[in-house]
């Protein structure tokens, strides 16, 4: 059980409060509900760039980290699709200054040409060296206009291209901040040994002054059902081909969600998953493989992903994923492997939930979700998943018409063993 | 009320540091040294054998990594499959590791699996089978990962940087090639295995919801007489003193991978805690003068950071970043120039008392519950100290002065005195 209390002040903004008497830490995580899914089409990588504009200072605060740092703390952030998200931990003693540094910049920016200039720069070398200076590092930039049309998922955090991050003016930047960045559309976890009493004084000193802002409407255009199968091929200087599959699933919210993350263990988790015993170990035309889910809130996408062995055609490979999902779909699952999913996602949940700061994340994305108390009942939401829905979700899931294939080809003329 | 005044910081606290928890420590009748951090709060349980069989040790390339790593692939008693199905069943995993020094074989499982999971933890650990066939599945992963990694500007950077250091031919040294993965057999592994894994080369560590029953199974699968019975003996460790620039030639590609560093001193060194203090505040944190400078202000790279990595053996000091191809120059005059700066200017006192206290949050970080404390305590294991260690250590970073900073800046961070690798394309 993981305890933790609520509140919600005047201006909207959400608080959840993990008490920890064992540690001498305070963690902070703060969520804006703002991803890339919320950008325009013609400025996409726009909300991770936002991300590293909020360490460039803010209306009171000319640095973020260095008063951080001298309290003793340390903190990152990342955005995803859905989310920015930004975290601290620093000695509890001083865990004034994180309500001093977050609610200023929840106020509001410095909005500086200078810092602006720079972390153009910045995200673009990030651009480089995540997704072009790597092999296989265009596989998203590729997969993902693939599997969606119409949806914002169809474009990467990072964005679609530099241009877009380049041509980020000062002015789109304050249009951003003023729509998104603000208390009722934020949620604040704190965890450690403090008293809600305490955290709500300081809640109400430094956040509850900042007005809210215009109630975010997101209407984003739906992805509509794929009814044919979609093939990408490209030829790439890799040393070895892969194989990348997608098929739409269900979003977060939806009760085969959990089923869905099951099937993904079950097919290509760990060394005794099904790929990885049949194609890897077995047939020996992958050399390694695997499968998991995008983990979106609005519907996301089941992946399985392989290197092909040289020789060995990518085409005849990925039959292989299609032999063993056929499998999947036609025999019973038997008790004993649903048993042997369960018990690895139920202690992944205790692992995970060892570490302070993943505590207050996960209670953070659990209420954007739209209840932290979710967190207490995955355990029994595992556990009492069924044979029979396991089956009932991959054959929808697998459906006719609902794949997106991905030929990564190695244009490598050496041949390998 | 009082207007809030949110231009002042609040008043930061003094930070008692506390004590660093050491473990309940013990010898088993083989003479095996156990240490057990026990952490009540907590469901789980790490048990991590640790063993002086690291790449330093071995006679053939590859054979220290692949050995640790064939463990799971098969056994006396269990086919791989059955270990992964296992593991899997009960939800636990194992992380296996080779480092320079020490080869490591850590399980992670919920308590309640324990007596479940500890008879396939001790096959792995005493009676690997290093079948043939199994071999060669491993093997061919490994090879593709390393074809796949030398592809980075990084990986050749620090591949070439690690050779140059310490000499390609020596144990610290050495790297493997692409051919040595096929030439290498399971015989190999097999006589690794028999000369460095045993109870006389062994040392265990036990961290988290451990109890008297956990202790016990433990006792019972590994007190007794089991493999080599006598400890590694350290190796002559070479090192050259090479500097200048090094470039390696990867032509496409859009950023340069720089490694720049020295070899260095290990923890045993006087000078180890004061130098901690010096490579925080040049490339150490967030906050840090490179990142200040070639990240923040420039906008040259996404990340910067030095470190001094210690080994059993010397260590050695390193700078790493990857940079537009277009700016490489001007970051390498960029670092120069940082380094220059702490040998010329002492470190002003804002600074240094904001690096000292961050190192002392990064200190109580490492407090933060029993699998943090015993990885703390696995990083000195060598030293044979103790956690006592890491309270000497941070009384020496909250004493020192800005002039005896400036001294080490001078002894150690002269940039000619550095060797300098560049992968990538030169324009």
């Amino acid at each position: 059980m993981i305890p933790f209390d609520r509140f919600t002040l005047p201006n909207g903004l959400r608080f959840i409060v993990h008490h920890d008497p064992n540690t001498p830490i305070l963690a902070m995580n703060i969520l804006y509900d703002v991803g890339a899914r919320d950008e325009d089409p013609e400025q996409t990588g726009f909300a991770h760039l936002f991300e590293h504009l909020m360490f460039g200072g803010s209306v009171n605060i000319p640095r973020y980290d260095e008063p951080l740092q001298l309290a003793g703390g340390e903190n990152n952030a990342f955005t995803n699709s859905d989310i920015t998200n930004y975290y601290l931990t620093l000695p509890v003693q001083n865990a004034e200054t994180a309500f001093w540094l977050e609610s200023d910049r929840m106020l509001s920016l410095a909005f500086s040409e200078k810092s602006l200039e720079v972390q153009r720069n910045v995200v673009v070398e990030e651009f480089r060296q995540s997704y072009l200076n790597q092999p296989y590092g265009d596989v998203w930039l590729l997969l993902k206009p693939l599997a969606y049309i119409t949806h914002p998922y169809q474009w990467n955090t990072i964005g679609k291209e530099t241009a877009h991050i380049t041509n980020a003016s000062l002015e789109d930047v304050r249009r951003f901040y003023g729509r998104f960045y603000n208390p009722n559309n934020a949620i604040v976890t704190v965890a450690g040994n403090v008293s809600t009493a305490y955290i709500k004084e300081m809640a109400e000193k430094w956040f509850g002054p900042i007005p809210a802002g215009p109630v975010n409407e997101r209407k984003l255009a739906k992805e509509p059902e794929q009814t044919t199968d979609r093939l990408n091929e490209v030829e790439r200087d890799v040393p070895f081909s892969a194989v990348y599959k997608a098929w739409h699933m269900c979003a977060q919210q939806h009760p085969d969600y959990y089923v869905i993350d099951l099937l993904s263990d079950l097919l290509g988790s760990g060394n005794s998953s099904r790929l990885y015993v049949e194609l890897v170990r077995k047939q020996k035309i992958f050399s390694e493989i695997g499968a998991f889910i995008t983990g979106d809130i609005d519907p996301g996408l089941f992946v399985v992903h392989g290197k092909v062995m040289p020789g060995v055609d990518p085409y005849t490979a990925d039959q292989g994923i299609q032999q063993v999902i056929e499998h999947l779909i036609s025999q019973k699952i038997s008790e004993a492997e649903l048993r042997k999913v369960k018990n690895k996602a139920i202690a992944s949940l205790a692992f995970e939930n060892i570490s302070l700061l993943n505590r207050a994340m996960n209670l953070t994305f659990h209420e954007h979700h739209g209840d932290a108390g979710q967190i207490n009942k995955l355990p029994a939401l595992y556990a009492k998943i069924s044979v029979d829905s396991l089956a009932k979700a991959s054959r929808e899931l697998f459906r006719k018409g609902n794949c997106n294939t991905l030929i990564y080809k190695s244009v490598n003329k050496e041949n390998r063993e | 009320m009082d207007k809030l005044n949110r231009e002042q910081q609040p008043k930061l606290n003094l930070v008692g540091l506390g004590t660093m928890a050491s473990p309940r420590s013990c010898r088993f009748e083989n003479g095996i040294k156990v240490h057990l951090f026990e952490g009540k709060a907590h469901e789980a349980i790490r048990l991590d054998l640790v063993f002086k069989a690291g790449t330093a040790y071995q006679q053939v390339k590859l054979a220290a990594s692949s050995t640790n790593r064939m463990l799971k692939e098969g056994t006396k008693q269990f086919t791989g499959r059955q270990i992964a199905s296992k593991l899997d069943y009960y939800g636990a995993y194992t992380d296996l590791t080779a480092t320079k020094d020490f080869a490591w074989i850590s399980l992670f499982g919920l308590r309640k699996h324990f007596p479940k999971l500890l008879p396939i933890y001790e096959s792995m650990v005493k009676a690997p089978a290093f079948k043939p066939a199994d071999f060669k599945v491993l093997n061919r992963q490994q090879k593709h990962e390393f074809v796949v990694n030398s592809q980075k500007p990084k990986h050749l950077a620090r591949r070439v940087f690690n050779q140059e250091l310490f000499g390609a031919g020596s144990p610290y040294g050495q790297t493997a090639d692409e051919i040595d993965y096929d030439r290498l057999k399971p015989a190999d592994l097999a006589d690794f295995y028999a000369g460095f894994y045993g109870a006389g080369n062994c040392e265990i560590i036990i961290s988290g919801a451990i109890d008297r029953a956990t202790e016990d199974m433990v006792h019972e699968r590994f007190a007794g007489a089991w493999g080599i019975d006598t400890q590694a003996a350290a190796i002559a460790q070479p090192h050259a003193s090479v500097t200048g620039l090094n470039w390696v030639s990867k032509p496409g590609a859009l950023q340069s991978a720089i490694q720049m560093g020295k070899y260095l001193f290990n923890r045993k060194h006087p000078d180890f805690a004061g130098f901690l203090v010096l490579n925080t505040v040049l490339g150490g944190y967030f906050g840090s003068r490179l990142m200040a400078n070639i990240r923040e202000d420039k906008g040259y790279t996404y990340g910067i950071h030095s470190q001094l990595v210690p080994l059993e053996q010397g260590g050695f000091f390193v700078i790493g970043t990857e940079t537009g191809r277009d700016v490489t120059q001007a970051a390498l005059e960029e670092i120069r120039n940082e380094l220059l700066r702490l040998i010329h200017e002492p470190i002003p006192e804002d600074e240094l008392v904001l690096v000292k206290n961050y190192l002392t949050g990064s200190y109580l970080r490492g407090l933060d519950g029993v699998y943090n404390q015993a990885d703390k305590f696995k990083a000195i294991l060598g030293l044979g100290e103790g956690m006592e260690y890491y309270n000497k250590v941070i009384r020496t970073v909250q004493d020192i002065s800005a002039e005896v900073l400036q001294e080490l800046a001078v002894r150690y961070l002269q940039p000619d005195s550095m060797l300098t690798v560049v992968a990538g394309e030169r324009v």
